[in-house]
Formats: structure tokens, sequence, C-alpha cells
């Protein structure tokens, strides 16, 4: 049994570019310190980045005051990233990916950072009950 | 995150960009505005030093692709030199390594235009 499967750490981001960074780098040192590949860490770090800076750009302004938690549990070989925070319905597992290198190469930037976070991770999943999303986030140690 | 360093130089008809720190959301703004900064002087074939970058999220790729459309409109582009080991990395887990000319040597870099 992973020795690490009992720990949880979890930080609360306000919405500003601030507590976003912060917080994901408090997110990316706990894991190098459970002793996590740095290439495991750094994707994780980015899609994390990215996933709150897309509900901080998305999110309406009557959201602005209310905190997001991001929960980081280590099991089982896979290191899950959980984001739970108010704001409307917005599903970006559902969002059909372009033609990567050609959206991209037509100068087309939509979408860049949904990219990231699907590419990076090995799983994302995506609820909304009464309000709050969550959203979770799964890579697998190699 | 949040440290944006920034230099260019003239080598003949090319500019080298010297780029350090993050480009992140916050920075990547302040990095197209340098960059079309170049662009405004007369700039068309630009070399980007990634050697001290640090950290690249898609803000920071968005503006790199945004510009390099501009550029080829004029019959440039922009070339990457000297990517450091992790930003290689996540380049090659999202699939851009091929999105753009990537030289090992600034000097390679600007030879190639």
């Amino acid at each position: 049994m992973d020795p690490r499967s009992d720990q949880t750490f979890t930080v609360s981001a306000g919405r500003n570019h601030g507590d976003i960074e912060s917080s994901t780098k408090k997110i990316a040192s706990y894991l190098t310190k459970q002793g996590i590949h740095t290439d495991l860490v750094s994707s994780m770090e980015l899609s994390v980045y990215e996933a709150l800076v897309n509900i901080y750009d998305h999110e309406p302004e009557n959201f602005r005051d209310s905190p997001i938690r991001v929960e980081c549990s280590l099991s089982g070989g896979l290191v899950t990233v959980t984001i739970r925070y108010e704001g409307d319905y917005f599903d970006m597992t559902s969002t059909k990916l372009p033609d990567i290198v050609e959206h991209f190469k037509k100068g087309k930037t939509r979408g860049l950072g949904i990219y990231f976070i699907r590419t990076l991770m090995d799983s994302v999943e995506y609820s909304h009950d009464h309000g709050e999303n969550t959203l979770i986030l799964t890579k697998k140690e190699e | 995150m949040g440290v944006f360093q920034y230099s260019s130089s003239k080598h003949g008809k090319v500019t080298l960009i010297n780029v350090g720190g993050s480009l992140d959301s916050e920075t990547a703004p302040r990095f197209d505005e340098k960059l079309r900064g170049e662009i405004g002087k007369g700039a068309s074939r630009l070399v980007c030093n990634m050697s001290k970058l640090d950290y690249i999220a898609s803000a920071g790729l968005g503006v790199l692709i945004g510009v390099n459309d501009t550029l080829r409109k004029k019959g440039g582009e922009i070339k990457i030199s000297e990517m450091n080991e992790k930003i290689t990395k996540i380049f090659k887990l999202l699939g851009f390594i091929n999105l753009f000319k990537i030289y090992k040597t600034d000097d390679e870099a600007l030879d190639s235009f």
C-alpha cells in the first residue's frame, strides 16, 4: 500500500493572479516533497494553473469573492487534484478539440488552455451540482 | 511564475530575442507587446532564445502562435533557439515540437534565415 495514500494537501485560492500563482506553486512543491517525478509535477502544475486561469477568466463577476478549493491526493500510483468552485456550468471535458497543429498554424489560440489540460492529464472529470463545479485532474505515476 | 525578462538585439536582418522567467497569463501580454513593438519597427525575422525560460503556459504559447501568424503574412517567421530541457519536454508532451522551427544554438537559428 502506498504510504502516502492517506495524505491530502489542500489550498484555497482567491480569484486573482497572485493567488492562482501561489496556489499552483504550493501544489507543485507538495508533489515534489512527496517524491513525485519532476515531469509529472510539471504537467500537473501547468494543468492546475490552466484550470485556475480558465475559471478566473470565464466566471462571472458575482463569483469573484468565492474562493477556489484545490485538493491534492496520492493513492495507488495516481496523483489526483480536485478543484471545487462556485460558478456557472462549464464542462471543459466536452469541448471538441480542433486538429491542433492546423488550428494553431492558422494563428488561432482559442481552446489552448483546455488543450493543455486534456493533453497533459490522463483523465479529466467534471461535475456540476447545485452551483458547485468539481474538476478532477488525474495523472498516473510512471 | 510572474518574473519576466526580455532583451533584443539586431543581427543583420534578424532580431534575436532573449526571453526569461515565465510566460504565463500575467506576463504574456507584456511579451506580446514587446514582440509587436519589434514588428512595428520593421522586424519580420525573429529568433527567440528560450534558454532562460522557466515556465510557459497557454497564454505564452498563444503569443508565439499569434506573432508567428502575423510574421508569416509579412513573409517572415519566428524561430526558437536554445530551448531548455524543461520547456522541450512540455512542447513534446503537447505535440508542439513541430509547430515552430527549433535550433540548438542562436547562430544556427540566425543563419537559417
